[in-house]
């Protein structure tokens, strides 16, 4: 004779039963397509997680070239423009009479100007002369 | 196929890296291990998701396969494992187990409605399915796994232990809470049967 705990339980289980269906699945092929692409996958070798050294050191040479070369391309240069060294200015002479006095000569290069640069002087006193 | 000559000769091709062969062996047993990987997860796109992995992972093992068991019981294993694990993962504890958050089951408890009875109120086909599905999705993954084995595809408990990997006291006591929990959420059903 069945207890009343087992018969408790064979009306769950037939609940379970009723309850507890299972779908029949859509697309079966679908299931082998995949599992087969993953198999196939797995088995293709797999490239190294890193480089190699020499590929590594011919990527250095390459980028430092690729620099040099957009460096040479694209950083301003004025075409046609005379040297500036023919502006730079040479201190020709400078001599002061007064020790706090600076004083500087500037001549240009082939050209005719020149420039006198007094430095520490509020004005040029009458009997103080510049060469 | 379980002792099908065909079935072996497969096996072995597939074990040597055939897969023509092992697709054969998938499309014999797909829906199986769909509908197994369906009871426990109880949802369309995750048994389609553990139905791929079940076949993934026993192409990976296949060199390992003694032969001990038979090829639908060592699919079938991994697919409850496969199952098991992304309930894990996933946690999916649904409403029921959360909200009672401390339901303890006494062993030595009779049986108690979880709702009062309401005589003459006859719930619908879809109603009882709805409750008992959210019923048995209340148990955790392993107690889902052994009423699954055991209630719905009648496996001996021998055959459960060796399916789940666990001792045989394991498999009873795991049965034993997972069958009063769901008596005691669909003790009010009973009458509509």
């Amino acid at each position: 004779m069945k207890s009343f705990e087992d018969e408790e339980w064979a009306r769950t289980k037939a609940l379970l039963r009723k309850g507890l269906t299972a779908p029949r699945l859509e697309h079966p092929d679908f299931v082998n397509r995949r599992v087969l692409e993953e198999i196939g996958r797995a088995a293709m070798p797999k490239r190294p997680a890193l480089p190699p050294l020499r590929w590594l050191a011919w990527s250095g040479v390459a980028a430092i070239f690729c620099a040099g070369l957009l460096t040479m391309l694209f950083l301003p240069r004025e075409i046609g423009r005379r040297s500036d060294s023919e502006f730079i200015s040479q201190v020709v002479s400078a001599r002061a009479e007064m020790p706090q006095l600076s004083v500087s000569e500037f001549r240009i290069p082939n050209e005719r100007g020149v420039v006198i640069w007094i430095e520490g002087a509020d004005y040029i006193p009458a009997e103080s002369s510049v060469r | 196929m379980g002792d099908d000559p065909e079935e072996a000769r497969l096996l072995v091709r597939a074990r040597e890296g055939d897969t023509v062969a092992f697709d054969s062996l998938i499309t014999h047993y797909r829906e199986r291990i769909y509908m197994h990987t369906f009871q426990i997860v109880r949802n369309e796109e995750d048994a389609l998701d553990l139905t791929q992995e079940t076949f993934i992972r026993a192409w990976r093992s296949l060199p390992g396969f003694d032969g001990t068991a038979t090829l639908s019981n060592w699919l079938h294993r991994i697919a409850t494992n496969a199952s098991i694990d992304l309930c894990r993962r996933r946690r999916i504890r649904p409403q029921a187990e959360i909200e009672s958050g401390s339901m303890k089951i006494d062993p030595a408890s009779r049986t108690t409605p979880s709702r009062p009875e309401q005589p003459g109120l006859s719930l619908d086909r879809e109603e009882i399915r709805r409750r008992v599905e959210e019923a048995f999705l209340s148990l955790s993954p392993e107690h889902r796994a052994v009423i699954i084995l055991k209630e719905i595809e009648d496996l001996t408990y021998e055959e459960m232990a060796r399916h789940l990997g666990c001792s045989l006291g394991t498999v009873m006591s795991r049965l034993f809470y997972a069958r009063k929990k769901l008596q005691t959420l669909l003790r009010d059903l009973h009458e509509e049967l």
